[in-house]
């Protein structure tokens, strides 16, 4: 049953009451929120997940609510919860939505340690998936809608999860984050795209999340192998060009943005060189987002190397 | 940290070097330290050496001018002892007690 079998009123009563248990690729998720925007969300860009049964187990027990103070009614603001702790300060309730979002990412990153995660998108078509890394703005989040829009899988838009061992690429879908242009820059690329509402003036501008599709929801256990790693960057008037990239220096980018590298030890440096072995790599500078879906579907499979591994 | 020609230097005893290497690029993990060092070729024959066997500068210098194709004359010795003193403040070698 998926949470588009529940009608949006019984999904805000659920939501105010005993909560509603998602599953999300390899984690679950148990969200009780009063916050009528949270239930707009989730109604609009979660139709397609899997529910669990209430009362189940849960990975994560996580609230979006007031914070227990008269701030309530001076200016509304929303408060996470994360198994009865509050890691983060409140914000405004108008991101009461987003603040959902960025919360379970912190979540995901925070307890997922039987992966190494990196912090990139991962998209995925053919079987081969590109791992898509990059500093804030650099564009990967609006490189990934444009693909999940033709026909890549979204395996996620900022947490690649990482199989320790067989570096293997678990999926965990969720909405797309798009920040000020991109929202606009996303709606006119594909009118069809379903996008949430915006809210604006966050820490990141203004910012909406777009619906994951369906398909890629439905295979969120289907693993995938990784083929290429790629730095996008997006640059006015540049026409769509990969240029290949150390693969040592791109391990150590990954390492030094990765959430758990550290934490995992030897453990994380084998399967992180696993991954570069699996992978060619590259930069990749575009101004299109046609050419860019054009570049990315002429990929060949990834160049067979003389793997050199020494422990 | 200086090194003369009398040091011996060896892999900091009780830890593990894991390496991985991709064309002439190399990157080597410290079980120690938990630190991921990005190595070009020399750095990593050098650190190599000296995972084998303890060597002293000089020697250290024929091995490397003999297995990484590094011409010996030159500066070799001074952009070693630099190599080794970076090493040795990253808690990848030692010193070995006479």
């Amino acid at each position: 049953m998926k949470i588009s079998a529940l009608a949006p009123a019984e999904v805000a009563r659920r939501l105010r009451q005993t909560g509603i248990v998602f599953r999300i690729g390899p984690v679950t998720a148990h969200l009780r929120s009063p916050v009528p925007a949270v239930a707009e969300g989730l109604c609009r860009l979660y139709a397609d997940y899997p529910l669990e049964e209430s009362g189940g187990f849960a990975d994560f027990h996580v609230a979006i609510g007031p914070p227990p103070n008269l701030r309530r009614w001076i200016r509304p603001q929303a408060v996470f919860s994360f198994d009865g702790h509050t890691p983060f300060r409140p914000l405004p309730l108008e991101q009461a939505f987003p603040m959902f979002e960025w919360s379970l990412n912190w979540c995901v990153a925070s307890c997922c340690n039987q992966y190494l995660i990196l912090h990139a998108a991962v998209v995925e078509k053919g079987g081969l998936a590109a791992i898509l890394p990059g500093p804030p703005g650099a564009g990967k989040s609006t490189l990934c809608a444009a693909l999940v829009n033709r026909g890549w899988r979204l395996l996620s838009d900022e947490l690649t999860l990482v199989s320790m061992g067989d570096a293997g690429l678990v999926p965990i879908p969720r909405p797309v984050n798009l920040k000020n242009d991109s929202i606009e820059i996303i709606r006119r690329f594909a009118p069809g795209a379903v996008l949430g509402r915006t809210s604006h003036d966050t820490q990141k501008g203004s910012v909406a999340h777009m619906k994951p599709p369906a398909d890629s929801v439905e295979r969120a256990d289907e693993l995938a192998r990784p083929a290429w790693v790629i730095f996008p960057r997006y640059e006015k008037g540049a026409t769509a060009t990969l240029q290949p990239r150390s693969k040592a220096q791109t391990f150590i980018y990954a390492a030094e943005n990765s959430f758990n590298y550290s934490y995992l030890g030897a453990q994380g440096f084998d399967t992180l060189g696993r991954l570069m072995d699996a992978c060619d790599c590259y930069d990749f500078s575009y101004s299109s987002l046609d050419e860019a879906v054009a570049t990315f579907d002429g990929l060949g499979p990834p160049a067979e190397t003389g793997i050199q591994s020494h422990a | 940290m200086a090194s003369d020609d009398h040091s011996t230097w060896r892999v900091n005893a009780g830890f593990e070097l894991h390496w991985r290497s991709w064309g002439d690029e190399y990157v080597v993990y410290h079980s120690g330290s938990g630190h991921t060092h990005l190595l070009n070729h020399t750095a990593a024959t050098a650190l190599r050496i000296l995972q084998q066997t303890p060597a002293a500068l000089p020697e250290l210098c024929e091995r490397l001018a003999s297995e990484a194709g590094v011409e010996a004359g030159g500066d070799l010795s001074g952009a070693l002892e630099e190599l080794l003193a970076d090493f040795a403040r990253q808690g990848l070698i030692e010193r070995v007690s006479p």
